[in-house]
C-alpha cells in the first residue's frame, strides 16, 4: 500500500505541471492587458507602459513561464497585480471562508443524504422512498445558481428570515455567523445530499439483500444493530468514493454559490482574479485548487483501501 | 499459404461475428423492452422528445419573433392576453424566447457533448489500446484538466475565446474531453484482452480496424449511458455560463441567459427567472431519469 | 487623478456579482418615472440636518466594487479614493456643488504664471497615530514629500505635469509645473495626491496601503479585502471632531444585494444604485433615495480611421436612426439618467447647450438616404464593442433594433472590461459603446476623449484628431483664467460636434439609499461621500 501511494504522489508531479502549464497557457490567451485593468479606464498609453514594465510583461512569454517555474520551485507564487501583495497570503486569507461552506455543506450532505438512502432501502418501494428519490433526482437535477436565486427571493427578500449575502462576523455573535450560513450552504449542499441518498440506498439494498446480512439475521441479532452497524459498514466503499469526487468537485460548487452569495472565498476571488487579468492570482489560486485535489483523490483511495482491504487499488481499472 | 492456425481463427472470428451481431439485435430489442417497462425512464424520455421537438419547431410553434422589442410593454404578467409567459424588459415575448431557448441550449449541451465525447472517446481508445508511454502521457493531461473545477476551467476557455454559440460548444466540450477519455480507456482495458481479440490480432487485423469494429462498440453501453447524463450536466453548464455572464451574445435567447436577464428583474418580475430556471430544472431532470434508466438496462453494474 | 470613472465598467471588472436577489415585492408595474418625479427627488440630494447632531454610533455605507490598494499613489478605482479621503486630505478640494475650490490642508494659494503655484500650509495640523510616528504635526516637508512622490512614482500619473514640489518657507510649499497647466488644481484634489507622512510610507513599503495614516477625519483601523473596511473617528481632526465614531465601507457589489441590506439595516446608506434597486427604495417609507445629475456621459463612439463609420455621413444616419429619447427612456426606467446630447455633461462650466441643437435628430427617413447616398443601399454590417455590464447589453440590444430599421446589420460583442478595453484601445472595430465620468473641469473630457496625443489609451480609442481642437484643448489647459478656459473649450466643442465623432445619448445620476438615521449628508455630483467638511458632519441617530 505505501507502494501505492508513493506512486501516486510521484504520478501527481506531471499532472501538477501539466496544469501549472495549462493554466499559464490559458491566461496569456485571455485577450486584454493587465496593466489597464490595474490602473482602470483612464489610463494614458503611457500609464499602461510604466505598469507593463512594473509587473514584468514587457518580458517575452518564454522568460515569463521561466521566471514563474523559477519562482514556484523556490515557493515563491508570485505577486498579485491587482492587490500588490503575495498570492499565498491572498489564498492563505480566503481558503478558510471557502472551507466553512463547503465542509459545513458536505457534513450536512453525508448526514441527511446517508440518512435518506437509508430509510428509503429499508422501505423500499414504500411512498417514503418514492419521495424521496425523487427528491433526489430533482435535487441531482437543480441548476444551483437559480436555486441561490429563489431561495434569496424568498427567505431573504419575500420573509425576510435570513441575510441575503455576505459573511456573518463573530464580533455581533455566532448567530450572526450562522445565520450568514445557511442560504449558501443550503444551495451546496443540494447535490452532494441528493448523490449521498441515491448512492446510499442503492449500496445499502445491495447489501441488505446479501447473504451476509441474511446470516446475521438469522443469528437473531438486532434489527438495527444490523442495519446501522454492519449492512451501513459494507455499503461504505461507495459512498467513501462519492464523498471524495464531491469534496474535489466542492470548489466548482463553491465558484457559484459565492458569486451569488458575494461570499468572500476562493470562488469569487479567482473569478474576479480572472475579470483582472490577475495572472499570477489565476495561477495561484488554480494550482492550489489542483493540489487540493489530487491531496483529496489520493486521501480518499487511501481511505478505500482500508475500509475495503479486499480491493487493491490497482483493481480499480480505469475508473 | 494457407495456415491452418490461421483458417481456424478466422472461422471463429466469422462466427463469433455472426453471434455478436445476432446477439446485439437481440439486445437491442431486450433493451427497449427493458426501457419501456421502466416509468422513470419513459417519464425522462418524453419530457426529452417534449423538449427536443419544441427546439426542432421553434419557428412554427412561437407566437412572436423572440427579439422583437416593444420598449413600452415590459413586463407584462404571464396569462396575459396574447403573451402567456408574459413579457421580458423589453416587452420580448417570454414564451417565444424560452420556446428558442430550449433550441440553443439543447444545441449547445449535444453540441458540447458531441465534442467532448467525440475527442475524448478518441483519446480513450488511444489511450487504453496502446498502453505505455502513449497512455501515461495522454492520461496525464487528462488529469491536468480534470484539477481545474469545470465551471473554472469553462470561465477561462470562454474569456479566452469570447462570447458565442461555437465557443460554448467548444468551452463546454474541451472539459468534458477527460472524463469521456476515462470511462472509454477503461472499457478498453476490460475489453482489449478478451479473446476474440486477441484472436483479431494473431490474424493480422489492423489495429484502427481492430478499435472501431471490434473495441469501440463493446465500449458502446458506457459510453451512451454517460453521454446521456452528460447532457444533463452540459445543459446546466451553458446556464451556468450564461448566467455569469460569458455565454451566447445579446440578442439571442438561452435559458441561461433569459435567467440572467430575469436576476435582475427578480423583485419587479419574478416570473422571468422562474420560468426559464424551472425550464433548465425539467430538462435537466428529463435527460438524468432517462439517462438512469438507460444505465440501468445497458449496465446494471454501473453506477455512479 | 479622478474620482468617479466609468463607474459601471469598473464595477464589472472588479467584481463579478451574479447575485440578486430582490426588495420588497412591488405589485404596481414598472412605468417608466415620470422626469417630473425624477427631476424632483434629484433636486434633494442631501438629508435632513435638523435637530441636534448626536455624537457617537456607526454608520455602514456599501461600496459598489471591492477596493484594492489604498496607498494614494497606487489606487486605482472611485472605491479606493473613498477611503483614502476619509482618512487623508488633500491640499484643496471641491467644495459640495464642486462649483469652486476651498481650502483644505492649504489654507491659501496663489498662481503666478500658470507654472508656478505657492501653497501656504495649515499650521497645527496632526497625523494620525501610527506605526512610525506618534501624531506628530504636519509639516510642509510632507506636502512637497507627497506631492514628489505622486508627481514621480504615481501608478496613474495622477500628477505628472509637477517639475518639483519645494518647501520654500515655515508653512509654505512651491510647486513648479513643467509647463503651464490649469488642471493641476483639480489634480490636487484628487485622492491619489493626498498628503501622507514619509516615516509611515517608508516605514511600511510595499504595506504602506493596508496601514494607510493621513490627517483625515477617519483613521484606518482594519481593511479586509473584499469585505469590509472599519474607520474611527480622529478626535483630533483639525477641522471638527466627527460626530460618527466608526464608519464602515462595506463591499456589496450587486446593487439589488445592496438595497436589501439596507432594508435589512445591515447597511444606513447603498451607493451606486441601478435598475429597479431604485424603485425599492422609492416604495420603502424608511428609506430615501439621494439623487444628484452626475458628471456622466453614457456614448457611442464611432471608428473614425477606417471602416465605414469613417465617413461623417454614415455617422450622422447611424445617429439619425436612432430615437434617442424612447431608447433612454426604456434603458432608464426608473428615471437614473437624463437624454443627453454632447460629450460634456451639463455639470461641467465647459458645457454649452446652444449647441445641442446641432445634433442631428431622429429621422430613419434621412438615414436611409445617407446611407444609399454613401454606397450602402443594400445594407451595412457593423460591429459594436461592449462591456458586459448589463447598461450596455441593454442599450445595445435596442442600437441593434433601431439600426435594422435603416437596413444596418449590427453585431453585438460583449466582454468583460478586459477584453473590451484591448479592443477600444487599439481601435478594432466599428463603434463601441462606454461611458465617462471624472472631474467638472472640461479637461478631464474633452482633453481625454478628443485629443490627439489621447491615442492609444481608451478615451480616445477612435482615433479622433483635428488640428484645431488640439491648439483650442492646448489654449484651454495654458489659460488660467476660468472664463477663458471655458470659453476655448466651448469653440472646441463646437468643432467636435460638428464632426459627429459619437452618439452622446445620457447623462446617469448618482443615486444612493440612505435609511432615516443618517442626517446631515450631502451628497456630490462627483459621488464622493463627504463624512466631515466645512459645510456638513454627518450624524446618525435612530
Amino acid at each position: 500500500m505505501l507502494k501505492t501511494i508513493l506512486r501516486r504522489i510521484l504520478q501527481s508531479i506531471p499532472t501538477l505541471f501539466i496544469v501549472i502549464t495549462i493554466t499559464f497557457v490559458l491566461t496569456r490567451m485571455i485577450p486584454g492587458n493587465p496593466a489597464v485593468t490595474v490602473l482602470g479606464p483612464q489610463a494614458s498609453a503611457q500609464d499602461i507602459k510604466e505598469m507593463e514594465i512594473k509587473l514584468g510583461l514587457d518580458k517575452s512569454k518564454p522568460e515569463q513561464y521561466f521566471d514563474y517555474m523559477m519562482g514556484i520551485l523556490q515557493g515563491d507564487f508570485g505577486t498579485s497585480y491587482v492587490y500588490n501583495r503575495p498570492v499565498t497570503s491572498l489564498i492563505a486569507e480566503r481558503i478558510p471562508n471557502t472551507l466553512v461552506i463547503t465542509l459545513t455543506s458536505l457534513a450536512i450532505a453525508i448526514v441527511i443524504g446517508v440518512g435518506i438512502g437509508v430509510l428509503s432501502a429499508l422501505k423500499q418501494y414504500s411512498i417514503l422512498d418514492y419521495i424521496f428519490m425523487i427528491l433526489a433526482l430533482v435535487g441531482v437535477s437543480m441548476p444551483i445558481f437559480w436555486l441561490g436565486l429563489m431561495l434569496v427571493n424568498l427567505f431573504s427578500v419575500q420573509l425576510g428570515w435570513l441575510p441575503a449575502l455576505g459573511m456573518g462576523s463573530m464580533s455581533k455573535g455566532i448567530g450572526d455567523v450562522i445565520s450568514h450560513m445557511v442560504l449558501p450552504c443550503f444551495c451546496l449542499a443540494t447535490i452532494p445530499t441528493a448523490t449521498f441518498a441515491r448512492i446510499t440506498r442503492s449500496s445499502m439494498l445491495e447489501v441488505i439483500h446479501s447473504d451476509s446480512i441474511k446470516a446475521l439475521r438469522a443469528r437473531g441479532i438486532k434489527e438495527s444493530s444490523i442495519i446501522w452497524k454492519h449492512a451501513l459498514k459494507n455499503a461504505l466503499p461507495p459512498i467513501v468514493t462519492v464523498l471524495g469526487l464531491q469534496l474535489a468537485s466542492a470548489f466548482t460548487g463553491a465558484i457559484l454559490t459565492e458569486s451569488i452569495f458575494s461570499w468572500p472565498g476562493m470562488g469569487t476571488m479567482i473569478v474576479s482574479a480572472i475579470d483582472n487579468r490577475d495572472y499570477m492570482l489565476i495561477q495561484g489560486t488554480v494550482l492550489f485548487i489542483a493540489v487540493v485535489f489530487v491531496v483529496v483523490n489520493l486521501l480518499v483511495d487511501i481511505v478505500y483501501m482500508l475500509i475495503n482491504p479486499r480491493v487493491s487499488y490497482d483493481s480499480k481499472g480505469g475508473n | 499459404m494457407a495456415d491452418p492456425k490461421d483458417m481456424t481463427a478466422k472461422d471463429a472470428l466469422g462466427l463469433d461475428a455472426q453471434a455478436q451481431m445476432l446477439k446485439k439485435e437481440r439486445r437491442a430489442n431486450n433493451v427497449w423492452n427493458k426501457l419501456k417497462r421502466n416509468k422513470t425512464a419513459m417519464i425522462g424520455l418524453v419530457i426529452v422528445v417534449v423538449m427536443v421537438f419544441i427546439a426542432v419547431f421553434a419557428p412554427f410553434l412561437a407566437p412572436y419573433d423572440p427579439n422583437e422589442i416593444h420598449p413600452l410593454d415590459s413586463f407584462i404578467k404571464p396569462f396575459s392576453e396574447g403573451h402567456l409567459f408574459g413579457t421580458d424588459q423589453f416587452g420580448r415575448d417570454l414564451l417565444s424566447r424560452i420556446i428558442y431557448g430550449a433550441r440553443i441550449s439543447l444545441i449547445v449541451a449535444v453540441g458540447g457533448t458531441l465534442v467532448g465525447g467525440v475527442i475524448g472517446v478518441l483519446l480513450g481508445l488511444i489511450a487504453g489500446y496502446m498502453g505505455g508511454i502513449v497512455d501515461s502521457i495522454i492520461m496525464r493531461i487528462m488529469d491536468g484538466f480534470l484539477a481545474f473545477p469545470f465551471v473554472l476551467l469553462s470561465i477561462i476557455l470562454m474569456t479566452v475565446l469570447g462570447e458565442g454559440l461555437i465557443n460554448v460548444i467548444i468551452a463546454i466540450g474541451i472539459g468534458n474531453i477527460p472524463s469521456f477519455a476515462r470511462v472509454v480507456r477503461g472499457e478498453v482495458h476490460i475489453v482489449k484482452n478478451e479473446e476474440y481479440c486477441n484472436a483479431c490480432r494473431v490474424i493480422g487485423v489492423s489495429n484502427v480496424r481492430l478499435l472501431f469494429t471490434h473495441i469501440l462498440p463493446n465500449a458502446i453501453s458506457p459510453i451512451i449511458v454517460y453521454a446521456t447524463l452528460n447532457v444533463a450536466s452540459a445543459i446546466i453548464s451553458e446556464a451556468a455560463l450564461s448566467f455569469l455572464g460569458l455565454g451566447i451574445p445579446a440578442p439571442t435567447a438561452s435559458w441561461g441567459s433569459i435567467l440572467r436577464e430575469g436576476k435582475s428583474s427578480l423583485m419587479t418580475a419574478p416570473f422571468v427567472a422562474t420560468i426559464s430556471g424551472a425550464f433548465i430544472l425539467i430538462t435537466v431532470l428529463g435527460f438524468n431519469l432517462f439517462g438512469d434508466g438507460v444505465r440501468d438496462v445497458l449496465d446494471p453494474k454501473m453506477k455512479q | 487623478m479622478k474620482k468617479r470613472v466609468l463607474a459601471l465598467m469598473l464595477a464589472a471588472s472588479m467584481c463579478v456579482s451574479l447575485a440578486a436577489c430582490g426588495g420588497s415585492s412591488t405589485k404596481e408595474n414598472t412605468a417608466p418615472e415620470t422626469p417630473a418625479a425624477a427631476s424632483e427627488s434629484a433636486a434633494a440630494g442631501e438629508t435632513v440636518a435638523e435637530g441636534e447632531p448626536v455624537k457617537g454610533g456607526t454608520l455602514t455605507i456599501s461600496l459598489s466594487a471591492s477596493p484594492s490598494k489604498l496607498d494614494p499613489i497606487h489606487y486605482s478605482g472611485v472605491y479606493e479614493s473613498q477611503i483614502i479621503k476619509e482618512v487623508c486630505d488633500t491640499l484643496i478640494e471641491y467644495n459640495s456643488d464642486l462649483s469652486e475650490y476651498v481650502p483644505c490642508l492649504a489654507t491659501e494659494w496663489t498662481a503666478s504664471d500658470g507654472k508656478t503655484y505657492v501653497f501656504k500650509i495649515r499650521e497645527g495640523v496632526k497625523f494620525q497615530k501610527g506605526q512610525y510616528q506618534d501624531g506628530r504635526e504636519l509639516t510642509a516637508e510632507d506636502v512637497a514629500y507627497s506631492l514628489n512622490r505622486s508627481g514621480q512614482l504615481s501608478d496613474s500619473n495622477r500628477l505628472s505635469m509637477l517639475e518639483k514640489a519645494e518647501v520654500t518657507g515655515d508653512y509654505e510649499v512651491t510647486c513648479t509645473l513643467k509647463s503651464a497647466n490649469s488642471s493641476f488644481l483639480t489634480a490636487l484634489t484628487d485622492a491619489g495626491n493626498a498628503i501622507v507622512p514619509k516615516e509611515e510610507v517608508e516605514g511600511w513599503g510595499d504595506e504602506f496601503g493596508n496601514h494607510l495614516v493621513g490627517t483625515g477625519p477617519f483613521s484606518l483601523e482594519t481593511f479586509q479585502l473584499d469585505q469590509q473596511a472599519v474607520l474611527q473617528k480622529n478626535a483630533d481632526y483639525w477641522m471638527a471632531e466627527p460626530n460618527i465614531d466608526t464608519l464602515i465601507f462595506k463591499i456589496i457589489t450587486d446593487s439589488t444585494q445592496a438595497v436589501n441590506a439596507l432594508q435589512t439595516g445591515e447597511i444606513d446608506m447603498a451607493m451606486d444604485l441601478k435598475g429597479e434597486a431604485i424603485q425599492t427604495v422609492r416604495n420603502n417609507a424608511d428609506l430615501t433615495l439621494l439623487e444628484t445629475a452626475g458628471l456622466h456621459v453614457a456614448y457611442l463612439y464611432f471608428n473614425m480611421e477606417q471602416g465605414p463609420t469613417a465617413d461623417i455621413n454614415v455617422r450622422k444616419a447611424l445617429i439619425e436612426a436612432v430615437n434617442v429619447e424612447e431608447m433612454v427612456a426604456s434603458l432608464y426606467k426608473y428615471g437614473e439618467a437624463q437624454k443627453a446630447s454632447l460629450p460634456l455633461p451639463p455639470g461641467s462650466w465647459g458645457y454649452d447647450a446652444a449647441l445641442e441643437s446641432k445634433v442631428p435628430g431622429y429621422d430613419p427617413e434621412d438615414a436611409k438616404k445617407l446611407l444609399a447616398e454613401a454606397g450602402y443601399a443594400d445594407g451595412l454590417t457593423l460591429d459594436l464593442y461592449i462591456s458586459d455590464t448589463e447598461a450596455r447589453q441593454n442599450m445595445a440590444v435596442l442600437l441593434q433594433a433601431y439600426w435594422a430599421q435603416v437596413g444596418v446589420t449590427l453585431n453585438i460583442h460583449a466582454s468583460e472590461w478586459g477584453t473590451f478595453s484591448e479592443v477600444a484601445m487599439s481601435n478594432n472595430a466599428n463603434v463601441y459603446g462606454m461611458s465617462w465620468t471624472w472631474y467638472p473641469d472640461p479637461y478631464f473630457f474633452l482633453n481625454k476623449l478628443f485629443a490627439t496625443d489621447e491615442w492609444g489609451g481608451i478615451g480616445n480609442g477612435q482615433h479622433y484628431s483635428r488640428p484645431e481642437v488640439d491648439e483650442l484643448l492646448q489654449k484651454a489647459l495654458e489659460a488660467t483664467d476660468q472664463a477663458d478656459r471655458a470659453d476655448y473649450y466651448k469653440q472646441a466643442l463646437a468643432l467636435i460636434v460638428d464632426d459627429l465623432p459619437g452618439l452622446f445619448y445620457a447623462n446617469e445620476n448618482v443615486i444612493y439609499g440612505v435609511n432615516s438615521r443618517v442626517h446631515d449628508f450631502i451628497q456630490r455630483a462627483d459621488g464622493t461621500v463627504k463624512i466631515v467638511t466645512p459645510e456638513n458632519n454627518v450624524w446618525v441617530a435612530d
